[in-house]
């Protein structure tokens, strides 16, 4: 089994380490985006089998960014994380999962345990 | 005289000599003069005979002259008779002319009727004293009521001022609908006085149609007779004064009226107004001048109703009135602001019809109210609504502001709590797992009041979005049976769940929204219930419509609470005890979502008994199937 491996894009610090914390006690290799500058570099090193993503970041919008992943891997879960329920509405049918916050670690490892046994 | 038979007529006579000399008036024989002897053997002799022709010429002259007299007196008689008539019918002409030049004055009825007396009057070849009286018929007292008089004892004033049909003569004539006369004080004569002196009366019924207008009452000398002229001249003058009655009973009438809607326009509290066809006033009623604050109608007649709006509203008043002119609708409201003499500005809302002449409009009639109050009420209404909005708006902004910027410190605890609980950081021992136990409760407990405060704020602002799609009912009970039994089994409290067989088995709704609600229901029951049970029951309440029904043991809400449980932030008590603590919305949240899924929410409930809440839902299909 290959390692599992989840790009998480978040610019609130201590929910970056929760939720890699969280993945990583799931298995997960993680890296973390604290801006949204930083993505891309991730994503040509590797392909995530998660993306957890914020919608508000200081220097893009979520929702350009799950485009741009999108167009890029196909097969990539993505898991918005926002507290805005009504735009994360707009992305239904793009992303695979809306995780209104406050998110709880109980249902990231849910969603991590779904993909390790899809994989 | 035939000549031929002389000898016969002579031959009876003793005649032995006769001399016939024929009476020549120029070429006319106008007889012949006979001589005759009856004494045998005696001729005429020649002076006799000279004698005889000179008589005959004599005779001639004579008879001549006497036939020129009595032509002359047959002409003078002729001739008089004919100026007599010519007279007659002269004034006869004169008095009907001078009785229709009254019509055409501007008389009261009384005026009218005195004018009409001295008419008669002034008639000479009648023999009739210069006393009499008009009377007309009063309708409201079926009397003959004496209007004018000349000359009438003072007795007779008050005795004759209202007579019966049928009483005296003038009463008769009534009646009788035909010309009494009389040549004397007669029985007929009812109505007496001490000292009254003999005299004649015509009294002569004024006729129109098959009614009786009024009594013509006229004098005559004692023992005058009735001429068949008088007769006829009297029902002239009587046809004529009920033509005239008629005519001024009828304008009276149209005078009263228009005076009625005169006094009705002038004293109305609106203003009304009329225009030509080109806007320009011709009639203004004196409220009009008052709202508008001019002194004197001059200063506004003849102006265009244009000249007095507010400049920017004229182009608008143009096109709505040029509208209905060629439209000719016969009637618009408009509301718009004029300008009154001191530059102020009053709003009016008006009424505007059309006046046509035939088939062309000639002009316009107005009815305006001064709506300057009511325009101002309605604009601190309509800014205060406004406010009221922004601030409505301002809040909702505001607390979905405020639950945002929640969200995300309580993630962090949360989700540090949730990986202490975890062991990610370590094993914990058993103080420190409570605490944490402690925290994330805390924290869950927070996200709900979080989550009920942006359903408020989004239910308010009308962002809320229902997010419908088919749902298995039986499938959202058992989620609502999931969720509730450990928290009912906590209090010792029964939790049940019942569903009708004939609820369809797939129903179309927003089931996330219908889950909050219903657990929203059912936990409060479940929190207000101190023992015996709670059940939550999906029904078919009628065809189209299925129930939602929450019932319990609990305390039960007293009825004067009833209404203010489902309004946002109320509590029974608005006590917070550790028992019903609570962002105090979930009620108000629970029926407003309810509205915004078309359905409706009701309670009945004892105290001391307990509490049934029944949603009923309408089932509809997907837009579009």
């Amino acid at each position: 089994m290959t390692q599992l491996y989840a790009l998480i894009i978040e610019d609130d610090p201590k929910l970056g380490l929760i939720f890699q914390t969280a993945l990583q006690q799931a298995g997960y290799d993680t890296d973390l985006d604290e801006n949204g500058n930083r993505y891309h570099a991730f994503l040509d090193a590797r392909q995530p089998d998660l993306v957890i993503l914020d919608l508000h970041l200081p220097y893009a919008f979520g929702g350009d960014i799950l485009d741009v992943i999108r167009a890029r891997y196909s097969d990539t879960v993505i898991a918005v994380v926002t507290a805005d329920f009504i735009k994360a509405k707009t992305l239904t049918g793009k992303a695979d999962h809306i995780l209104v916050k406050p998110v709880s670690v109980a249902s990231l490892l849910r969603l991590a345990e779904s993909i390790k046994g899809q994989a | 005289m035939e000549w031929e038979h002389r000898d016969r007529k002579y031959a009876d006579l003793l005649a032995y000599a006769i001399i016939e000399i024929p009476i020549m008036a120029g070429e006319r024989c106008l007889g012949v003069l006979t001589l005759s002897r009856s004494k045998p053997d005696y001729t005429f002799t020649a002076a006799q005979t000279e004698t005889g022709i000179l008589f005959a010429r004599l005779v001639a002259l004579v008879l001549d002259n006497a036939n020129l007299y009595e032509s002359a007196v047959k002409e003078i008689a002729e001739r008089e008779r004919a100026q007599d008539s010519l007279q007659y019918s002269n004034q006869q002409q004169q008095v009907i002319n001078s009785l229709l030049k009254i019509s055409f004055e501007d008389n009261s009825m009384d005026e009218m009727l005195s004018i009409i007396l001295d008419e008669i009057f002034s008639i000479e070849w009648m023999t009739i004293s210069q006393k009499g009286g008009v009377f007309l018929f009063n309708e409201q007292t079926n009397t003959l009521d004496l209007r004018v008089h000349r000359n009438l004892a003072p007795a007779l004033e008050i005795k004759c001022a209202k007579l019966n049909f049928g009483q005296c003569l003038c009463g008769r004539a009534a009646l009788s609908r035909e010309i009494q006369f009389a040549d004397c004080l007669d029985e007929r004569h009812e109505i007496r006085y001490e000292g009254m002196e003999e005299h004649g009366h015509y009294n002569v019924p004024i006729l129109q149609g098959g009614k009786t207008l009024g009594v013509i009452v006229l004098y005559l000398p004692h023992g005058y007779q009735k001429t068949e002229k008088d007769i006829a001249f009297l029902h002239t003058v009587a046809d004529a004064v009920a033509v005239l009655l008629r005519r001024k009973q009828v304008e009276t009438l149209l005078l009263e009226n228009e005076a009625r809607f005169r006094q009705i326009v002038e004293s109305a509290n609106d203003v009304i107004y009329r225009t030509d066809m080109l806007g320009n006033f011709i009639y203004v009623n004196p409220t009009s001048l008052i709202i508008m604050g001019y002194k004197n109608e001059s200063e506004v007649l003849g102006k265009n109703y244009l000249e007095l709006a507010a400049p920017e509203w004229r182009h608008k008043l143009k096109r709505f009135y040029n509208r209905q002119f060629l439209t000719k609708q016969s009637n618009t409201y408009f509301e718009f602001p004029a300008i009154n003499a001191g530059g102020e500005a009053i709003w009016f809302g008006q009424s505007v019809q059309i006046i046509k002449d035939g088939d062309a409009v000639v002009g316009f009639q107005a009815v305006a109210r001064d709506i300057t109050q009511l325009k101002q009420a309605q604009e601190a209404l309509s800014l205060s609504r406004d406010q009221a909005l922004e601030a409505s708006r301002a809040k909702s902004q505001m607390l979905s502001r405020v639950s945002h910027e929640l969200r995300t410190p309580l993630g962090g605890v949360l989700g540090f709590a949730e990986l202490l609980q975890y062991n990610a950081f370590g094993a914990l021992n058993k103080k420190q797992e409570e605490a944490v136990d402690h925290i994330i409760k805390s924290a869950n407990y927070l996200t709900s009041m979080v989550n009920d405060l942006l359903d408020e704020a989004q239910i308010e602002s009308g962002s809320l979005l229902l997010d419908n799609s088919y749902f298995d009912p039986a499938e959202l009970l058992e989620n609502v049976n999931s969720s509730m039994s450990m928290l009912a089994d906590k209090k010792n409290i029964i939790f049940k769940t019942e569903i009708s067989s004939d609820l369809p088995d797939e129903l179309y709704g927003d089931v996330k929204r219908l889950q909050q609600v219903i657990i929203n229901l059912a936990g409060n029951a479940v929190k207000f219930t101190r023992e015996g049970e709670v059940r939550v029951a999906f029904k078919r309440a009628a065809p189209t419509f299925w129930s939602i029904e929450v019932r319990d043991t609990g305390a039960g809400i007293p009825d004067s609470e009833r209404q203010i449980i489902f309004e946002p932030f109320r509590q029974i008590n608005n006590s917070i005890t550790r028992e019903n603590r609570g962002s105090g919305l979930g009620l108000a949240i629970t029926k407003q979502l309810v509205e915004l899924m078309g359905g409706q929410i009701s309670l009945e409930s004892k105290v001391g008994k307990g509490s049934l809440f029944t949603i009923t839902m309408p089932i509809t299909n997907a837009p579009g199937e």
